[in-house]
């Protein structure tokens, strides 16, 4: 496995401004960011960048020689359009370093309207292949594609010897078992359409509800859980609930409450090629987005340093693991589906 | 408007689909859409099969096309979508792949047999069919959580020949694991198959018994049957050229004789229903197309208009 001469990139995630500092103070070298409305795919209330915020920012970015990138990842239907046309004037007028773009009226206009910007094809595109990524770069000129996590690391490392295009892969942090971009179970269960509002499983539709000890959570009504005593459950959707399989057997039928925690593959990953490391968690709060910045930074920089001897330590491990809401550390389908 | 049957979504052996395909072969289908869509590792057909399957149903008379993978993520999947686009039918392209490996403009050498945008592409408005339009492609089947308005905004301002999802388990997610194995303690990687199990998927019902996802190897559907019968009327009024029922494991004859029968003006909404709700096990659904819910239903026989 050779050492490859561009140390990776790591992305750090942001839902305001506290956080975008604690990324930077803590070691990112780029911050991903989203305006505070239906144009990014992590719009929850409260969360996200007004114009001002992102202006300051930025500033804060530049002066501290680091980057932000800017997501406009949702599907606009009928006459909405403008708005995301407006979110895209706004990161460029403010100098985002690259907008992650998915969908393909969005990248089309991105492309004509500003021909010299950096588009990052974002992992609510679904490009999982390396004839999808060369049709984004063909017809919108992409410099880097969000691979979807559906890749195992040799099928990365195979993907990335098909193409120019740069590659980013998530690294840490919550982790959608189904492939975004293309997930309707939210939407069937509540009417609001994941893709165009940018948001799955809406806080105004998940309900806790008390009953003899039992915590029901329901969301529009559907219960998705029912936990006993003692049993914990991260925020609840579709995909972490719990159901009752034909044998009448109740059973997390889709995953179990995990989270993407790569540090022990990070030499592999590395080695695959891969050009940036994501971390999730835009919907955060600062004292993660500091804590996994921090800990991933110490590990990359420990495997450049001597890439043969890098080992996970750890209270790397354990500092990550603790941030994961109760859930457990999983590597997804990055070792094998 | 026509009637299209859309690909089979679930584990049927070869001898089954043999025998789906000759029967259906005699129904009255204008279109019918054949080849793997869910997963890589199923193994009832070679692609010989696919095309016999095809040529059989072209000598019926019908429209016949090969639909593709919704998920490619390796050389293996890429091989998949390259053997089917050797075939002698128009391609549905459910992963953007398709779009860069079979040529899509009609002016160009091998453009010409036709590229539609299936209902695994997120064409979710204007700009987008525009572009797809730009790249020659003729047909889009729209993602399955458009409502009536969106669908019927982005005919109206692309003139495009649109199909609609109007029956059967509805697709909702995709996944790198398969959750039918995952039920078995195995990995995808170590399937045995048992897909073959659930010749209409596995159905999950909640912690309190309400039936609401189907599990199919790596692909998650509704456990209800969306049904688009009670709109007929309404679809064609939209603009909408063509609508798809989805294979099922029984009742199939039945199932397209009522869609033959309501696009033929022969049958009202409400007999309709009721007819098909004899076929549908955990019940039906169709709520967003009413802009709800997914998983709501909403019909003329409750009072209100579909």
């Amino acid at each position: 496995m050779g050492v490859h001469m561009k140390k990776i990139e790591l992305v750090c995630p942001a839902g305001n401004l506290p956080s975008l500092k604690a990324a930077i103070d803590n070691g990112a070298d780029v911050v991903y960011t989203g305006f505070n409305d239906a144009t990014n795919a992590r719009n929850f209330e409260g969360l996200n960048f007004t114009h001002g915020e992102l202006k300051e920012g930025i500033s804060y970015a530049i002066r501290s020689g680091k980057k932000v990138y800017l997501a406009v990842n949702t599907f606009p239907q009928m006459d909405s359009y403008h708005q995301w046309r407006r979110s895209v004037d706004s990161a460029v007028g403010l100098g985002a370093d690259a907008l992650i773009l998915a969908e393909l009226g969005v990248l089309r206009y991105a492309r004509e309207k500003y021909p010299d910007i950096n588009i990052h094809l974002s992992v609510q595109a679904s490009a999982s292949n390396y004839e999808s990524i060369d049709f984004y770069r063909r017809h919108f000129g992409i410099k880097r594609v969000v691979l979807p996590r559906v890749l195992t690391v040799e099928e990365m490392e195979l993907l990335g010897e098909r193409t120019d295009v740069e590659t980013e892969v998530f690294a840490l942090g919550g982790l959608c078992i189904n492939i975004e971009g293309r997930c309707y179970l939210s939407s069937f269960v509540t009417g609001a359409s994941t893709n165009t509002e940018g948001a799955c499983s809406p806080s105004r539709f998940v309900q806790f509800a008390n009953e003899g000890g039992h915590l029901r959570i329901t969301l529009n009504g559907l219960l998705l859980n029912d936990l006993g005593p003692g049993e914990v459950s991260p925020y609840p959707t579709c995909c972490k609930g719990r159901y009752i399989r034909p044998d009448g057997e109740i059973a997390y039928a889709f995953e179990e409450p995990e989270s993407l925690n790569i540090l022990e593959m990070l030499p592999d990953v590395i080695g695959a090629g891969v050009d940036a490391l994501k971390i999730e968690g835009r919907q955060r709060t600062k004292a993660y987005v500091g804590t996994v910045t921090r800990i991933l930074r110490d590990a990359i920089d420990s495997y450049y340093r001597d890439p043969q001897r890098y080992i996970a330590r750890d209270e790397w491990l354990a500092g990550t693991n603790a941030t994961f809401e109760g859930s457990r550390p999983t590597l997804g389908c990055y070792l094998e589906k | 408007m026509k009637l299209t049957l859309g690909p089979v979504l679930f584990d049927w052996s070869r001898d089954e689909l043999i025998r789906f395909y000759e029967e259906v072969a005699g129904m009255d289908i204008d279109r019918i859409y054949i080849g793997e869509v869910i997963c890589a590792k199923k193994r009832s057909l070679e692609i010989s099969d696919i095309e016999a399957i095809g040529t059989r149903l072209e000598r019926a008379g019908k429209e016949v096309v090969v639909s593709s993978l919704a998920v490619v993520s390796n050389e293996n999947e890429l091989e998949m979508v390259r053997s089917i686009s050797t075939l002698p039918f128009p391609v549905e392209a459910n992963d953007m792949s398709v779009f860069n490996i079979i040529p899509t403009d009609s002016s160009i050498a091998g453009g010409q047999r036709g590229v539609i945008a299936g209902p695994h592409i997120t064409t979710y408005n204007v700009p987008a069919v525009k572009f797809l339009q730009g790249i020659g492609v003729k047909r889009v089947i729209f993602p399955v959580e458009l409502s009536k308005e969106s669908v019927a905004y982005n005919i109206l301002h692309t003139g495009i020949e649109a199909e609609v999802f109007a029956h059967g388990k509805v697709p909702l997610a995709f996944s790198w694991r398969c959750y039918t194995s995952r039920a078995y303690n195995l990995s995808k990687t170590r399937c045995q198959f048992h897909c073959r199990r659930y010749p209409d998927g596995m159905v999950l019902r909640t912690m309190d018994g309400e039936p609401v996802f189907t599990v199919n190897g790596t692909s998650i559907l509704s456990a209800s049957i969306y049904t688009l019968a009670g709109c007929i009327e309404d679809l064609r009024e939209i603009g909408v050229s063509a609508v798809r029922v989805s294979p099922q494991y029984r009742d199939m004859a039945r199932v397209v004789a009522v869609f033959r029968k309501r696009l033929d003006g022969e049958m009202g909404p409400i007999e309709a229903i009721e007819v098909l709700r004899e076929t549908a096990g955990e019940g039906l659904c169709n709520g967003w197309y009413h802009a709800q819910a997914g998983k709501e239903y909403v019909g003329p026989e409750l009072g209100a208009l579909g």
